[in-house]
């Protein structure tokens, strides 16, 4: 069966591609959102943030031959508890000032992991073998399904579930909410607002770990490797709205699938299709598509 | 007006030299009153005068201010917001201060308890029975009254003893004025002490103990709250100007 002389295995099979991408954009603009929101920082180390969770994950196993399944617990853990550190000592001082020095101090915060992880392990890619339990696949009758990436899909979409559910459900994401709005008035009510903020650093931070993690196995591990997909998640940022939960998520998946078709139909078009729809967004409904005008 | 042998420490609330800037701009000069517990002050004087400044920089959210503040026996100059909220002074702003990403129940729930409450959570609600009735809604979906009745039940839920009330009735519709003076009579039965900021007079008049009238960042004249309301209402808008 074809349409636009596209077979259904080369379709499915870029669907597939378009939401294991998009799964990534997702997680990683959900992290940019969630600090963004509380911050109001551009978060530029969440690339190289990225990266140390997928070096972790290869580390771990070098150096302690702790298994794919440990990295999905420690290296968000070590990832968050750094930037943690990072947030207090570096960010932390910046706060009273323009959020422009913010942002310039995360941007030098990742060209110095980018350039310290270049120095310790070179520009060429590490490899890290797929987990011998998701290796395989599904044979379907249009298509060859991996298992890990399957596997990706599921974990990404459970954990955004799990930070949506967070955010939204509990008592913690209504104090997140909350001095996302007026940090000064929740302050006043009794709460550790710069708490708060270090423990929210770490968790979108922890979270661009958890996406490096996933990334081990299918992507070259190398110190450069969040530049590209960082720049693409600011995109989906932008798009879904400035700080928005459910916006990044949606807008990860959906742009994902869009890029994917776009390789099917025009595949030159394949990597500037987001930018285009990052500029039209821009131009009709600033706030982005599930942002609130302020 | 300050009487120099009070001993402040058996005060909820003792001010003096209250000094705050906004950056370069020096805005409180000097404010000085005492608040014994279970009594409710207020706070009137002519827009700009200080009133609104006055309670932001008793609970902290003046970042530049010297002189002391005591709340209950403690001094809270150098204390953080966070820090003389957890003393038990609660802070109703101005514009309410409802979350518009939360629901009535989670704007309720959201400060901290820092005190046992005087009023456990069903006598809040009977006080504000609308509010038990829209817990689902968000917060920013009330009427102005109703926002204005959370913001206080939200101070009440948290145990404040000590609350700051600014301008509380503005905008309000004549019946609401009414219930929220209704809601500070029982409050100051029930022993809370209140400091409000408000510029209709005739309202204040009905809930409080004692006035300070604030001119140019400092208290310019007190006015116990005894004998002819009518007089005494006169001669607070004289200040005002009305």
């Amino acid at each position: 069966m074809e349409f636009l002389n596209i077979s259904a295995a080369a379709f499915s099979g870029q669907m597939l591609l378009g939401l294991l991408n998009g799964a990534f954009y997702a997680m990683l603009s959900l992290g940019l959102a969630i600090i963004f929101g509380l911050l109001r920082v551009v978060n530029f180390a969440h690339g190289a943030q990225y990266m140390l969770g997928a070096f972790f994950t290869v580390l771990l196993l070098d150096w302690y031959g702790l298994n794919y399944w440990w990295a999905l617990i420690l290296a968000p853990l070590l990832t968050g508890l750094i930037s943690m550190a990072i947030e207090r000592t570096l960010i932390a001082p910046l706060a009273d000032a323009d959020h422009l020095y913010g942002l310039l101090m995360t941007f030098g915060i990742a060209m110095v992991l980018q350039g310290g992880f270049q120095i310790g392990f070179g520009s060429a890619g590490v490899p890290y073998r797929i987990p011998s339990e998701l290796a395989g696949g599904q044979r379907l009758s249009f298509m060859f399904l991996p298992n890990y990436r399957l596997w990706v899909l599921a974990a990404s979409a459970a954990v955004c579930l799990l930070i949506w559910v967070m955010i939204e459900r509990t008592r913690l994401g209504a104090l997140l909410r909350a001095a996302t709005e007026n940090p000064d008035l929740v302050g006043a009510f009794g709460i550790n607002v710069p708490l708060l903020i270090t423990l929210t650093y770490g968790l979108g931070a922890g979270l661009a770990a958890f996406a490096g993690v996933l990334a081990a196995p299918i992507y070259s591990v190398n110190p450069l490797m969040g530049v590209e997909l960082l720049i693409i998640a600011f995109a989906v940022v932008v798009v879904g709205g400035m700080g928005s939960i459910l916006g990044s998520v949606v807008t990860g998946f959906t742009l994902g699938l869009v890029e994917a078709l776009t390789k099917l139909v025009y595949p030159q078009a394949a990597s500037m299709v987001i930018f285009v729809i990052m500029i039209l967004v821009l131009m009709l409904r600033p706030y982005g598509l599930f942002g609130r005008q302020t | 007006m300050l009487d120099a042998q009070t001993d402040r420490h058996t005060m909820m609330l003792s001010v003096r030299d209250l000094h705050a800037w906004y950056g370069e701009s020096h805005v409180l000069h000097g404010i000085g009153f005492d608040v014994p517990p279970g009594q409710v002050i207020s706070l009137t004087g002519r827009n700009g005068a200080g009133k609104s400044t006055t309670l932001r920089a008793l609970i902290g959210l003046m970042k530049q201010r010297k002189g002391s503040v005591i709340v209950e026996g403690t001094e809270t100059i150098g204390l953080k917001p966070r820090q003389i909220a957890r003393l038990g002074m609660g802070f109703v702003p101005e514009d309410r201060g409802i979350f518009s990403s939360l629901s009535v129940q989670e704007n309720l729930m959201l400060p901290p308890v820092v005190r046992d409450p005087i009023l456990t959570m069903d006598e809040i609600l009977e006080l504000f029975p609308n509010l038990a009735r829209r817990m689902g809604s968000p917060g920013t979906k009330l009427s102005g009254g109703e926002q204005q009745m959370l913001s206080i039940a939200r101070m009440l839920r948290a145990g404040a003893p000590l609350l700051l009330l600014d301008e509380p009735t503005e905008g309000l519709a004549p019946v609401i004025i009414e219930q929220i003076g209704a809601t500070l009579r029982k409050l100051r039965e029930r022993g809370y002490t209140v400091v409000l900021v408000e510029q209709n007079v005739q309202f204040a008049w009905s809930v409080t103990d004692c006035f300070h009238v604030i001119e140019q960042g400092r208290v310019v004249d007190s006015l116990p709250v005894t004998g002819d309301a009518a007089v005494g209402i006169q001669s607070l808008k004289r200040y005002l100007g009305v």
